[in-house]
């Protein structure tokens, strides 16, 4: 019962944040609407008993990507400038391809016969550490070479450059 | 310049009959408080303990879990806004005589204890001013997300065997993730005060939390390493049994590992030498600027309450917690006076070292202390692997370190009180006859 | 006990909106927003198979993964967006339609 209660409010304040992202008006605001969907699956994580696996979410996701996203919101938005929003005929369509493949997941969900398995019981890092260094080692060692080169990469993409007078068509808005 | 959408507003209902009764009863109120402020101190902690001890008999037993909880959340909050109130007026003592004078004296009848008090009546009777052009809704969402994990960090903290709110297996990468949403708060107050003076101090401020977040982790990790359980609880119990057997001396990496930690938390709480966010005399107040009266109250105890909440890490992982260094019972008094000690260290650090430039902050991180905590992790890890049963002599050798290692704190501790003596017995020499006669405590 | 369906649900519900902000918004750090959402619906799904004992704690692993490459693909798309800024004064996505520069 409490366990229903605390999922209900997590997902709805994930879905409430989703819905906010789509019909918001400034991207700051939708930066921070996508932190506070982070921290929901985060909270659903605690529920779910990966104690470990949430608070990564809020450390990586929050305090790392959420933040670098903001960073990148603040260097290239201007405050001042008009905010343009999606026609009527847009929206209609928007609504109409996210309606169809909702429908279409959420049928095949129900419909879908899932073995039932036992709850896994609430872990914590020391069995995660154990597989990522037994069962997962292949992929941990990868991944630690593919940070490094997207470390490398972002590094020298944005590397400061001489400014260049860029095509002149373009006028100074802000888009949603 | 700001500008105002309509002028300031007059109290109405509830507020209005509040702020007349204040104003004509707190001119007597108040100053009989503060006159009789001992009794009246004595008196709430009086009935502060019977309250405690009753609800805890008594109550306690009968009631479901949730309010029993939520009683505890209110204790915890509580206790974060005293450590804030203390917190402010101990910097503003702590300033005053390292600066040659004597701090706020007057209000409060011993040493100005009530300082926080009035800045704090001060602050709450202040105009709300928000910025015309700011982003309102977020402007004002800023402090809270400043301030609420820095409160939700004190839930996992343990202030004795017993004493944590909830205990959870990963309850330190629990306070570092709380410590870690903080910066989004500042960020955001930058953002939508929508003045360069803020966004500056946010950007510059993002920047120089979220690096010094990693050598933070990596210190405390190398301390997890040795006792293999990110359970802060059980952090605090492997070094029971007297100063030895803390953290802090059982490796030289780990010796190392406290002070770069120390070092980092400093950083990440925004003090000096690292407070360019704050910086006063450059970017006015940083990203707080356009904040003024309660606002900037939780900014402020958002900031105090961070600084007690990684000492007190600090102090469970490095310096055993709960533990008595002259062997006697492990209570949460130890734990309170290591972390205030450790508290107090930072304050001292701000007044005594000048403030650092952003590229020399971001230079220190990157290519000096990261390397070094990886060093130290790496190190800690091999210590560990040497000083098992499976290489005796090495092992014995190791068991001797802690007494070597803290004869060697021991001698800095004793550097550190040589040079206090020295410079007190030639003050005469060092500060002059001038400042001796005509400011008081030189 | 909660199933494993109400999860699954909120997932797929997470995806779609994922899918309708990619599409829908013009500005390049929305769309990286849109695609963060569908990340984490992703990762919540492994997640809850991972607890109602499909996979045993491969599923909490590999959403581990999914965290660490989400921030790595982050970084380098902030990277190409700045770049993109610096060379057209605007992160609209729309006006990236030359393959100059």
């Amino acid at each position: 019962m409490l366990e229903t209660m605390i999922f209900v409010l997590f997902a709805g304040l994930a879905v409430v944040a989703g819905i906010a992202i789509l019909l918001s008006t400034s991207i700051v605001r939708m930066a921070y609407w996508l932190i506070t969907m982070l921290v929901a699956v985060a909270g659903l994580y605690f529920l779910m008993g990966a104690y470990f696996l949430g608070v990564m979410q809020i450390l990586v996701y929050v305090g790392g990507v959420a933040v670098l996203l903001v960073f990148g919101v603040m260097l290239t938005s201007r405050q001042l400038a008009p905010t343009l929003r999606p026609g009527r005929a847009e929206a209609l369509w928007l609504a109409a391809v996210a309606a169809v493949l909702l429908v279409g997941l959420v049928l095949s969900i129900l419909h879908a016969h899932w073995q039932p398995g036992t709850i896994v019981p609430a872990n914590s890092a020391a069995e995660i550490g154990h597989s990522l260094l037994g069962e997962f080692l292949g992929p941990f060692e990868l991944v630690s070479v593919l940070l490094l080169v997207a470390m490398l990469g972002a590094a020298y993409l944005a590397r400061p450059k001489a400014p260049t007078a860029g095509p002149q068509h373009i006028k100074e808005t802000t888009v949603l | 310049m700001l500008t105002f959408e309509r002028p300031p507003v007059e109290y109405k209902g509830l507020s209005r009959t509040i702020v007349r009764l204040a104003t004509k009863w707190g001119g007597i109120g108040i100053p009989l408080l503060l006159r009789f402020a001992w009794g009246v101190f004595l008196a709430a902690v009086v009935v502060l303990i019977a309250f405690v001890w009753l609800v805890q008999h008594f109550i306690n037993p009968l009631l479901p879990w949730f309010v029993r909880d939520f009683v505890v959340v209110v204790g915890l909050l509580a206790f974060v806004c005293i450590v804030a109130i203390i917190g402010i007026w101990g910097e503003r003592k702590v300033s005053g005589r390292i600066q040659s004078r004597l701090g706020p004296m007057r209000t409060g009848a011993w040493h100005g204890w009530a300082q926080s008090l009035a800045d704090g009546l001060k602050f709450v009777q202040k105009e709300d001013l928000i910025p015309a052009a700011a982003d309102k809704p977020l402007f004002r969402l800023a402090p809270y997300l400043a301030l609420v994990p820095a409160f939700c960090a004190y839930l996992a903290i343990p202030f004795g065997v017993g004493w944590v709110f909830r205990e959870a297996d990963v309850s330190l990468l629990f306070v570092l993730a709380m410590l870690a949403i903080e910066v989004l708060g500042v960020i955001m107050a930058g953002w939508a005060s929508n003045s360069k003076w803020s966004l500056y101090g946010a950007m510059r401020e993002g920047c120089q939390l979220v690096s010094y977040e990693i050598p933070m982790g990596l210190s405390l990790l190398a301390a997890v390493l040795s006792v293999g359980s990110l359970n802060l609880t059980e952090l605090g119990e492997a070094q029971a049994g007297g100063w030895f057997a803390w953290l802090l001396f059982q490796n030289p990496f780990l010796f190392a590992a406290f002070f770069t930690y120390y070092i980092a938390s400093l950083a990440s709480c925004k003090r000096a030498p690292f407070d360019l966010p704050e910086g006063e005399s450059e970017l006015v107040a940083g990203f707080h600027t356009e904040y003024s009266g309660f606002r900037f109250v939780m900014f402020f105890f958002a900031e105090y309450a961070g600084m007690f909440a990684v000492s007190a890490l600090a102090t469970i992982i490095f310096l055993g917690g709960w533990g008595s260094p002259i062997g006697g019972p492990s209570s949460p008094l130890w734990f309170l006076a290591k972390s205030t000690f450790l508290v107090w260290v930072q304050m001292w650090v701000r007044w005594t070292l000048p403030r650092i430039r952003i590229d020399q902050v971001m230079h220190a991180c990157i290519k000096y202390l990261l390397p070094f905590t990886l060093l130290l992790f790496i190190g800690s890890s091999f210590w560990q692997l040497y000083a098992s049963p499976a290489h005796p002599l090495f092992a014995s050798l190791a068991r001797l370190l802690p007494y070597g290692l803290g004869t060697l704190g021991l001698l800095l501790l004793g550097l550190y009180f040589f040079g206090a003596g020295y410079g007190y017995y030639y003050r005469n020499r060092l500060v002059g006859q001038m400042a001796r006669r005509h400011l008081p405590g030189a | 006990m909660m199933g494993l369906t109400p999860y699954l649900i909120l997932s797929a519900i997470l995806l779609v909106l994922g899918i309708a902000i990619v599409i829908s918004k013009r500005n390049a750090i929305a769309m990286l927003i849109g695609v963060e959402f569908i990340l984490n619906a992703a990762t919540l799904n492994l997640v809850a198979f991972s607890r109602h004992g499909i996979g045993a704690l491969s599923g909490q692993t590999a959403a581990l993964f999914v965290i660490v490459l989400a921030a790595a693909e982050a970084v380098v798309a902030l990277a190409i967006f700045l770049n993109f800024y610096h060379t057209i004064a605007t992160v609209d996505i729309d006006q990236g339609d030359q393959l100059k520069g």
